[in-house]
C-alpha cells in the first residue's frame, strides 16, 4: 500500500519533469498559484465559498471514480483500498480545507472533510456514465469531450450568471463570462493522441484552421448567451462586456495555437510562462499568437 | 501501386526494419505474419507516414498518408465520445460528410452510447467501420481479427472480399495463419526486421509447414511443463 502511494508520488513529479520543471519548484508554483487564484477569487465575489467548495467536490468526485476504484479493487484488499482512498481524498482536500479554515468558513471546511470520508468508505462509484446531449454532436471531438466533463460546472456558471442579473451585481456577472472561457480554455490544454491529428487529410494550416472555426463556434455557443443577457441588463457596460468577450475567444483561440506548438508533448515551461504573461498582459497575444502560429504549423508538418 | 524500396528503420542503435523491398497491387490483399516485435506495426507505421524511415514508398497518390485507412491493433478511443460521435469525427477529418451512421451500422454497435466504454471487440468493430466509411484506398489491418466474435470474424472476411472487387489494397496482419491463408493473395513473414519469405497461394501449405516446424519443434522443448 504505501508503495502504491510512493508510486503515485513519484507519477506527479514525473509529470513536473515531463513539464520540464523541478519537482520542488513545481509544487511550489502550485501552491502559490492556488493561493493567488483562491485569493482572487474571495476578493472578486461573495459566492466564492460555494464556487471554491463545488469546485473541490468536483475533484473528489473525479477522484472516485469507477476505472480508479475498480484499479484498486485489483491491486488491494478492502481494508486498504479503503485506507488508500482515504488518503487520496484527504490529501485532495487538504489546500481547500486550509483556505476555507483561513477564512474562517468552518462548516465548509468540515462539510469537505466529511465529503472525503464518505466516499472513500462508500462502495458505490460516483461517475455519469449516461449519455449527455451537446450543443456539439457535428463537431467532435474537444467542445463535446470538454462539456461533458465539465457540464456541472457549467450550470454552476450559468446559475451564477442569472443570479448576479437577479442581485444587480455586474462584476459577478463579467466575472462568469471570463469564468466561462476559462473553463472552455480548459479543453484545449491537454494534447490528443496523435491517431486523431493523423487521420486529417489536410495541410497544417488547414487543419489549425478547422480548429479556430470550431473553437469559435464553441466559444460563442458558450459564452453567447451570457454575453446577450449582459447587454440587456446592464446596457451601461456594454463596451466592458464585448471587449471581455471578445478577449475570451482571443484566449480561447490562443490556446489552441499553444497546445499544437508543443505537439504531441503538453504545453511545457517556456509556453506556459508566455500564455501566463499574456493572461496578465492582453496586449502580449499579439506576439504570442503569430509565434504559437509558426511553432504550430512546424509541429503539425510532421504529422500531417 | 504502391512501391517499397530498401525500406529501413531504426529506433535509437535498434535497427527494426532492415531494407524492405515489396510492391502491393490494387485489387490485392497481402498478409504479413511475423513473431510479436517481427517489425509488423512498424511497417505499417512507416507505410502510414507515422514513423519517419530511410529508403522510399511511392504510390500513384500524391500523399499517400491521406488515402490509408489504418486499424490499430488497439484503437484508441478519446473519453466521453459516443460512437456515433468517433465516427463523425473520422470521416469529417477525411472530408466525408455523412450522418446516416445508425442505417449502416452493420455490427449493431450501440452508437449512442460512450465508446470507451465498449469491449474490446465492440472497439475494434467500430474502428474497422471508421476507416470504411472514409472510403480510403489503402486499408492496413493490424490484426483485425483480434478480439472479435465468430460472428463478425466471417463479416469481416465477406468486408474485404467487397474491398477486393473495388479494386483496393488491403494489408492485413494476424497471428491466425488460417484467416490470411483463406482471404490472401500474397503473405509475406517477417521475422527480425527482414522479409525472409514471400509466399503465393500455391505456397501457403508450404510457408505454414514452415511456421509450424519452427515455432513447434524448436521452441517447445526450451519450456518444462
Amino acid at each position: 500500500m504505501s508503495y502504491y502511494l510512493f508510486l503515485q508520488f513519484t507519477r506527479l513529479k514525473r509529470w513536473f519533469k515531463d513539464l520540464g520543471i523541478y519537482p520542488v519548484l513545481g509544487f511550489l508554483i502550485c501552491i502559490i498559484g492556488f493561493v493567488l487564484i483562491s485569493s482572487l477569487l474571495f476578493i472578486k465575489t461573495e459566492w466564492a465559498k460555494w464556487i471554491f467548495s463545488l469546485f473541490a467536490f468536483s475533484l473528489l468526485i473525479k477522484c472516485s471514480s469507477k476505472t480508479h476504484n475498480k484499479r484498486l479493487k485489483k491491486l488491494f484488499n478492502t481494508q486498504d483500498r479503503r485506507t488508500i482512498r482515504l488518503i487520496e481524498n484527504i490529501a485532495l482536500m487538504m489546500p481547500f480545507v486550509v483556505f476555507l479554515i483561513y477564512k474562517q468558513h468552518w462548516t465548509i471546511a468540515g462539510g469537505l472533510i466529511l465529503s472525503a470520508i464518505i466516499m472513500a468508505f462508500s462502495s458505490s462509484h460516483l461517475t455519469w456514465n449516461k449519455y449527455i446531449p451537446t450543443p456539439f454532436k457535428r463537431r467532435p471531438f474537444e467542445l463535446i469531450m470538454g462539456f461533458r466533463q465539465v457540464f456541472l460546472l457549467f450550470i454552476l456558471l450559468y446559475f451564477v450568471s442569472f443570479k448576479a442579473i437577479q442581485v444587480d451585481n455586474y462584476n459577478l456577472g463579467i466575472v462568469t463570462l471570463a469564468a466561462l472561457f476559462f473553463v472552455s480554455m480548459s479543453f484545449y490544454a491537454k494534447p490528443e493522441p496523435s491517431y486523431f491529428v493523423w487521420i486529417y487529410s489536410c495541410k497544417p494550416a488547414a487543419f489549425i484552421k478547422a480548429k479556430l472555426v470550431d473553437a469559435l463556434i464553441g466559444g460563442a455557443v458558450i459564452a453567447g448567451p451570457v454575453l446577450i443577457a449582459m447587454l440587456i441588463f446592464f446596457p451601461a457596460n456594454y463596451l466592458i462586456s464585448i471587449v471581455v468577450f471578445f478577449i475570451g475567444m482571443l484566449f480561447l483561440l490562443s490556446m489552441i495555437f499553444a497546445k499544437y506548438s508543443a505537439y504531441p508533448n503538453p504545453i511545457n515551461l517556456p509556453q506556459g510562462i508566455l500564455y501566463a504573461i499574456s493572461l496578465w498582459f492582453p496586449p502580449m497575444l499579439i506576439i504570442i499568437i503569430p509565434l504559437f502560429y509558426k511553432q504550430s504549423k512546424r509541429k503539425l508538418d510532421t504529422i500531417l | 501501386m504502391l512501391i517499397i524500396k530498401q525500406l529501413s528503420k531504426s529506433y535509437g542503435n535498434t535497427q527494426v526494419l532492415k531494407n524492405i523491398n515489396l510492391n502491393f497491387e490494387k485489387g490485392k490483399i497481402y498478409g504479413i505474419v511475423g513473431k510479436n516485435g517481427a517489425g509488423k506495426t512498424t511497417l505499417f507505421n512507416c507505410l502510414a507516414d507515422i514513423e519517419s524511415y530511410q529508403g522510399s514508398i511511392t504510390s500513384n497518390y500524391t500523399m499517400l498518408k491521406n488515402h490509408v485507412g489504418l486499424l490499430e491493433t488497439n484503437p484508441i478511443f478519446l473519453s466521453k465520445i459516443t460512437g456515433w460521435e468517433y465516427l463523425k469525427l473520422v470521416c469529417r477529418a477525411k472530408k466525408v460528410y455523412i450522418e446516416n451512421f445508425e442505417e449502416q451500422n452493420i455490427f449493431d454497435l450501440p452508437l449512442q452510447q460512450y465508446a470507451e466504454n465498449y469491449s474490446t471487440g465492440m472497439k475494434k468493430k467500430l474502428a474497422l467501420m471508421g476507416i470504411l466509411l472514409q472510403k480510403n484506398d489503402l486499408f492496413i489491418l493490424d490484426e483485425p481479427f483480434n478480439g472479435v466474435d465468430i460472428q463478425s470474424n466471417i463479416l469481416i472476411l465477406a468486408i474485404l472480399e467487397k474491398l477486393k472487387s473495388q479494386q483496393k489494397t488491403i494489408l492485413i496482419s494476424s497471428h491466425i495463419f488460417s484467416t490470411l491463408s483463406s482471404t490472401c493473395d500474397h503473405i509475406f513473414l517477417l521475422n527480425n526486421g527482414v522479409i525472409e519469405k514471400k509466399a503465393n497461394r500455391e505456397d501457403f501449405s508450404a510457408l505454414e509447414k514452415t511456421l509450424k516446424k519452427d515455432i513447434v519443434e524448436n521452441t517447445l522443448d526450451q519450456l518444462n511443463f
